[in-house]
């Protein structure tokens, strides 16, 4: 099976290509802005680099969020459109499972993305497994779950470090600076079930930020 | 045009329409429009008053591809009959841009065919010769709900704007009113059914920059005098609606017109020798029948020949996109992967 992923959802933009368990070529940049610029040079360059053309792929994969509103919409909307005009199936997979797939624990691993306004994107895995739903939380409302899991916690990711302080002393945190890369979401892509590419929809856990006018509510 | 006929994919996401059209230009001159689809997102955006950026963008996200998909179906060319793939690349909501824009963008490199960005402006200042042959240089008045511009187009990429809107679109005028006097929207169409029944010369409402030299336009100050004469009726009866729609259409229509006579002798004071100027209408805000009469009549009268393309291609639309891509392809114009969509892009620059 060959899979090309991407991801353009925090501060950092990837592409990869998977053939039958191993990573061919693979482009992973940090950066804040300039994903919708960057995304197709880099994918052109790693396909060109591993001598294949799209219609070479099995299936592509993309991260759905959450993350910037943007940096959603840019990895999903050149998905979609390679698979349009391909004809392949996509993979779509939630940032925070991404994430959770560069931890190799035996433990619990809760991936907090900071959200800004005194919220995290917060989810808890066990061995890859979801232990919760993806969710938009408070700074309390995230502690309160992860001490619902009970065990120590293996707290990572751009917002653990803003909720150690109100988790039970077992928590343990590290990489407080992870990123998705699109070698790892390929890997998880490769055992998912794929669909057509319409089918993928953004997560965005948070509502558009847009006020109804007073006399309409 | 080039030696074979170029067939191009439209994509327009620029505002509250979706869009994916498939337009064909032969050698000989014959232009096609092979499919041409467009959802409107007002429903969504209605609760709201206005469309909201980020709702428009989440709703181009998700039927963008399904629209492409419908449109090289029905124009029945197949993905292997493309040309190039032609997407908006500006000046709009930039969320909607860079999601018709990466998707454009995606397509060209899928298929390994030219990707160009086009800028909505042009979009429209060569939707007339999708219809017909109109040769350059032509007079472009381009009205819409987010733009009021009047421009001198000399070919393709090359345009000197004469003047524009110091506030307010007309289209955005024509919004607020209709909303003042709760005729509903999209305010064009409504108020024109409005003004139907009324009496133009019942309110005597301002015609701002009438007179003035050059060709700029301002239409702040009338939307604030509709908003002032209606707060002054005892009551908003049928009749005061009809008189004040009828009202504030003629004033817009002598201002469009006395703006539009200025950059008549602009033109002709550059192109004197053109036996047969054009004006070209073009935008949603053309597809005012008074409006098109008025200045129709000052054509005849400057000896301007109208030119306006269908309603259907007036309002944003991706065939458009799609016939500015042939005539840039056309003169082996395309762009890089690596382009950026822009909020904010003057057809002048």
């Amino acid at each position: 099976m060959r899979v090309l992923a991407l991801d353009t959802c925090l501060d950092a933009c990837s592409v990869a290509i998977w053939q039958d368990g191993v990573i061919t070529a693979r482009e992973w940049r940090p950066m804040q802005r300039g994903h919708a610029e960057a995304l197709l040079p880099m994918m052109e360059d790693i396909r060109a680099r591993a001598g294949l053309d799209y219609a070479d792929f099995d299936r592509l994969a993309v991260s759905i969020g959450p993350g910037s509103f943007a940096g959603v919409r840019v990895g999903l909307a050149a998905a979609r459109g390679i698979c349009v005009a391909r004809g392949l199936p996509l993979v779509g997979v939630n940032t925070l499972e991404l994430l959770a797939a560069a931890i190799a624990d035996e433990g619990p691993v809760g991936v907090a993305i900071d959200a800004r306004n005194d919220q995290v994107y917060l989810q808890c895995f066990l061995r890859g497994d979801a232990l919760c739903p993806p969710g938009l939380l408070t700074h309390s409302q995230a502690a309160a779950v992860i001490c619902e899991t009970g065990a120590a916690l293996h707290l990572v990711g751009s917002g653990a470090a803003l909720l150690v302080g109100l988790c039970p002393a077992n928590i343990r945190t590290s990489h407080l600076d992870l990123l998705p890369d699109a070698a790892l979401l390929a890997a998880l892509a490769a055992t998912r079930d794929a669909g057509p590419g319409s089918a993928i929809a953004p997560l965005y856990l948070r509502a558009p930020d847009a006020k109804l006018p007073a006399s309409a509510s | 045009m080039s030696a074979r006929p170029l067939t191009i994919l439209g994509i327009e996401t620029s505002c509250d329409e979706t869009a994916a059209a498939v337009v064909r230009g032969h050698p000989d001159g014959v232009r096609e429009i092979l499919s041409d689809l467009v959802l409107s997102q007002f429903d969504a955006h209605r609760p709201y008053g206005g469309v909201v950026p980020e709702i428009a963008a989440r709703a181009h996200i998700m039927s963008l591809d399904g629209m492409i998909a419908a449109a090289i179906d029905q124009a029945g060319c197949g993905w292997q009959g493309l040309d190039g793939v032609a997407a908006t690349a500006g000046p709009g909501l930039i969320g909607g841009v860079m999601v018709g824009l990466v998707t454009g963008k995606a397509i060209a490199a899928a298929r390994n065919i030219p990707l160009i960005g086009v800028n909505h402006l042009e979009g429209h200042a060569l939707s007339m010769r999708l219809v017909q042959p109109v040769a350059f240089p032509y007079l472009l008045l381009l009205v819409s709900g987010g733009h009021c511009q009047l421009l001198e187009v000399r070919g393709v990429g090359d345009y000197a704007r004469l003047g524009g809107s110091l506030d307010d679109a007309a289209g955005e005028a024509f919004d607020k009113t209709a909303k003042l006097l709760g005729l509903g929207f999209p305010g064009g169409p409504a108020v024109e059914l409005a003004a139907k029944g009324g009496n133009a010369a019942r309110f005597a409402l301002p015609r701002p920059m009438l007179g003035r030299a050059g060709c700029d336009f301002s239409f702040s100050g009338l939307k604030t005098a509709v908003r002032h004469m209606a707060a002054a009726l005892p009551e908003m009866k049928d009749q005061d609606r009809a008189d004040m729609a009828a009202s504030f259409q003629a004033a817009v229509a002598d201002v469009l017109v006395d703006r539009c006579r200025h950059a008549m002798a602009q033109f002709r004071d550059g192109h004197g020798a053109l036996p047969e100027p054009v004006l070209v209408v073009a935008g949603g805000v053309a597809a005012n029948q008074m409006l098109r009469g008025a200045l129709a009549a000052l054509c005849a009268q400057q000896g301007f020949t109208l030119a306006a393309p269908q309603l259907r291609l007036c309002t944003d639309n991706a065939a458009m996109i799609g016939w500015a891509g042939i005539e840039r392809l056309a003169l082996g114009l395309s762009d890089p992967l690596d382009i950026s969509a822009r909020a904010r892009w003057p057809l002048d620059r």
